[in-house]
């Protein structure tokens, strides 16, 4: 009986563990933020340290998916327990507009140097990165003649176009662009076309399709510039070999995946949220996410490292990012009916 | 032993209910008006991965059963080379989560990977051989990493109970072939079923691995459901097929268990194992080199090699505690899950109701979710707590291991319920008759009996929930970092090699607690 009783009193001791945590006083001046970021990288690791460092704010961080922060976002909307929201990709933005997640962010400051359709009332994105399409340079070095994403359904690429799956949120994010600008029927169109022209079925991550380009499997990979910036530094010699050898076309209309931040509603240090958006839109950490992770500034006023130089000019495709998460639904649809896996 | 039968089922059926409320979003989808994007699911998604997913279970059980049945068998009764060695080493690949392995796999067969640039610096080379299709991989995989839960459950009852019967066999002249087929499978058929049932529950939760290759599988569907059609009806119904699929599988256990009966032998005979000679020796150790290699070698080297050269290169601040904090989660909630699933195996072998029957199902319901999913009902279940009791149960370590603690009771709960059925009744009954009460039979006498299979609970649990990611991703205090999360920092990022120092600290934490339940194994042995 003595165990039976151990073992009951280990486990209400667990429950114990489920009590109430003393939310923090909001008349004290605040010296906390607590952040849901779907960024999971070093460097914003270390920016976030000092950032701490600098102005003596605890930043409590909980890391996980854009999506998943955001069904728990929903969920804890009448009683926040994050003051800022920092993700990846743009298709969250839709939904937590509509749902009134977020409170107003000033980006007046920066205004002239940020373009307008990079930053809303309750948002504003602090880094890109462009999705593009790969070749290899000593197959073809004059470059090949491709201008524009829509070039890649003609006849002449059949069995030469290599891609991630569709389950993947960069693509789903690129077709949703397509329906917005172009309408459903050449999206469609533009789905159907690249489908037939696969080289394999789509497996792999971004990565992977550059190093499919370079063995030769197809000539043509869709990627993201991110991902040719980590295999250019990577730790790996055959990594950094495959990627000496992938040429770079930026289509006209570029397609720009944003990294944005919001701060929440009724949030308890909307304030602090405030400070850290706008550390991270400095020209000095805007040169920093360029450098140390490969993205792309957000303002306009920084100056372009010789690596993404290296890629050429380009303009951005004229993309509302608040309405881009409402065609996501229709782009997976897309997907599966044109049987892109 | 009565008022042990009562707390028993009132602890079980406070414990389902909890279970239940938490599982109960995803039913609930059923009884509300279906939404437009269902149509699609239903007609286009549901068949495709309904199909995909059962070829890739179907196949993965079979290689699994065949690895894991085969290898169990030429271990208990054979006497090779190395034998010692091997039998032991069988166990580790279980440390290495699949989709770890799924990484390190299609790195080596990739065009950066060692095979290829051996061969293309050899001149052979055609890219189009690595071309493997997903669901090959996908099944090699998981063949790889999850073949030990067959082999561990088979091989304990071989080791049991095979003595007394292939010493007769052999005197009256059956063959190897004859003894496996005749006496050793219809043995282990119990413990082989369970083994069997954990592998299909392991593949029905993975999301890591199927994603990354690319195996349209329920998992992937209920994310793409989810996050991409934004339409959580759809993919909380979707979980709500899977649910009933994976309770299909369990009754089908059930009858399938219930139809062989376990035939104990009073005294349990050693088995005199037979030296192998000549080609036969030299195929069977090569067998296991060749197993051992690609479980546990490959991915081994590879991840070494990796932790070399990227050693300058990642965020070493929080390592301290991250491996404090994986060391502490997977103890806490390891031992409250050996607890709970001994309370509930007590209770469902004493109890034959249907009730008790269907109390051990749904101790294994939360075993098949996949992690994510599971991670958005608890923290569901916890925000209506808190808006109901106007507490804030959101931001503690408290929601995590409870949410772990569904998740992986099932495999807990499964191992402790084999030690029960293992040792039955009769020690109690006997220790009754000698005047004790049925708690001291229960403690003093049966619990040492117990002790291989709560070890090996204890184990497998540990490392599962070490390893085991999207809970606790989602349902983690802030500022709280595992070992786990910091792999999924990396590889999430596609930084592969960064990853590998991380996935070898988890790696070895498993190594570190497998070998207590392999050295008690082999004692017996």
């Amino acid at each position: 009986m003595k165990k039976i009783i151990l073992v009951l009193f280990t486990f209400v001791l667990f429950l114990a563990g489920c009590a109430p945590t003393t939310p923090t006083d909001p008349n004290e001046e605040s010296k906390v933020l607590n952040v849901y970021s779907a960024r999971h990288y070093d460097l914003d690791k270390t920016m976030i340290a000092s950032f701490e460092a600098e102005t003596g704010i605890k930043v409590n961080v909980i890391e996980g998916s854009g999506n998943e922060l955001l069904e728990r976002m929903i969920r804890e909307s009448s009683n926040p327990q994050a003051d800022l929201f920092l993700t990846v990709g743009a298709e969250t933005l839709y939904t937590a507009l509509n749902e009134d997640l977020f409170a107003p962010v000033n980006v007046s400051s920066i205004q002239d140097v940020l373009n307008d359709q990079f930053y809303g009332e309750n948002w504003v994105a602090y880094t890109k990165r462009a999705r593009v399409i790969v070749y290899n340079k000593e197959k073809y070095p004059e470059g090949l003649d491709i201008d524009s994403y829509y070039d890649l359904v003609d006849e002449q690429y059949a069995n030469q176009i290599l891609v991630r799956s569709s389950t993947n949120s960069y693509n789903i994010a690129l077709l949703a662009s397509f329906i917005l600008n172009d309408g459903s029927q050449k999206a469609r169109e533009w789905a159907q076309g690249v489908a037939n022209n696969f080289a394999r079925r789509p497996t792999g991550n971004d990565r992977a399709q550059a190093a499919a380009v370079v063995a030769g499997l197809g000539d043509l990979g869709i990627m993201n510039t991110y991902y040719l910036g980590l295999m250019i530094n990577s730790a790996d010699q055959a990594e950094r070999e495959v990627a000496s050898k992938i040429g770079v076309i930026l289509p006209e209309n570029t397609h720009l995946n944003i990294s944005y931040a919001a701060i929440l509603k009724n949030a308890t240090n909307a304030a602090n949220a405030q400070k850290l958006i706008d550390y991270f839109l400095t020209a000095e950490n805007q040169a920093l996410f360029m450098n140390g992770n490969g993205e792309f500034p957000v303002r306009s006023d920084i100056a372009l490292n010789d690596q993404i130089q290296s890629w050429g000019s380009f303009t951005p495709a004229p993309i509302d990012y608040e309405k881009l998460g409402r065609e996501y639904a229709a782009a997976l649809m897309m997907f599966d009916a044109v049987k892109w896996e | 032993m009565k008022k042990v039968a009562t707390f028993s089922t009132i602890f079980s059926t406070i414990w389902i209910v909890s279970i239940l409320f938490v599982l109960s979003e995803s039913f609930s989808r059923f009884f509300v008006k279906a939404s437009d994007t269902w149509q699609h699911v239903v007609s286009v998604t549901l068949p495709n991965i309904t199909s995909s997913t059962l070829i890739l279970v179907i196949g993965t059980m079979l290689l699994t059963g065949v690895l894991g049945v085969l290898s169990a068998y030429f271990v208990v009764t054979f006497e090779f080379k190395f034998r010692r060695w091997i039998r032991f080493l069988l166990y580790f690949p279980l440390a290495i989560p699949p989709y770890i392995f799924a990484y390190v796999l299609t790195h080596f067969l990739g065009y950066t990977g060692f095979l290829q640039t051996t061969l293309r610096s050899l001149g052979l080379f055609k890219p189009e051989w690595f071309e493997w299709n997903a669901m090959v991989l996908g099944m090699i995989v998981f063949s790889m990493t999850l073949y030990p839960y067959v082999y561990i459950s088979t091989k304990s009852f071989l080791e049991r109970f095979m003595g007394n019967y292939v010493e007769t066999a052999r005197t009256l002249g059956s063959r190897s072939t004859g003894i496996f087929f005749k006496i050793a499978l219809p043995l282990a058929m119990n413990a082989f079923i369970g083994g069997m049932v954990l592998v299909a529950l392991e593949v029905l939760g993975d999301y890591g691995t199927v994603v990354y290759l690319n195996i349209p599988t329920f998992s992937i569907a209920i994310f793409r459901s989810w996050f991409a059609l934004r339409d959580f009806d759809s993919a909380l119904r979707l979980a709500g097929f899977l649910l009933i699929i994976v309770f299909i599988i369990l009754i089908i256990e059930h009858i399938l268990r219930k139809n062989t009966k376990q035939v104990m032998p009073a005294n349990v005979r050693p088995l005199k194992r037979k030296q192998l000679k000549g080609i036969k020796h030299v195929a069977l150790v090569s067998y296991f080199i060749l197993i051992l290699f690609f479980a546990l070698g490959l991915p081994l080297l590879h991840l070494i090699g990796w932790a070399f050269i990227t050693f300058n290169r990642i965020y070493w601040n929080d390592f301290g505690s991250q491996l404090f904090n994986t060391m502490f989660l997977g103890l806490v909630v390891t031992s409250a899950i050996v607890m709970i699933g001994f309370v509930i195996g007590n209770y469902t072998r004493l109890k034959h109701t249907p009730w008790s029957v269907v109390v051990s199902k749904i101790t294994l319901l939360g075993y098949s979710i996949p992690g994510s999913v599971m991670a958005i009902l608890v923290l569901f279940a916890f925000i209506t707590l808190s808006q109901q009791f106007n507490l804030l149960l959101t931001t503690g370590l408290g929601m995590l291991m409870y949410g772990l603690i569904i998740r992986y009771l099932g495999l807990g709960y499964q191992n402790i319920e084999w030690g029960f059925k293992k040792i039955g009744l009769k020690n109690n009954e006997i220790s009754q008759t000698l005047g004790k009460t049925y708690l001291q039979g229960l403690f003093q006498i049966e619990v040492p009996l117990l002790k291989s299979s709560l070890l090996a609970a204890f184990a497998l649990v540990f490392i599962d929930v070490i390893k085991e990611l999207p809970l606790t991703l989602n349902l983690r205090p802030f500022n709280y970092h595992t070992l786990a999360t910091q792999v999924y920092r990396y590889a999430g990022d596609e930084r592969l090699f960064e990853a590998a120092i991380p996935s070898l600290a988890i790696i070895f934490i498993s190594m570190v607690f497998l070998y207590p339940v392999i050295a008690s194994v082999n004692k017996e042995d």
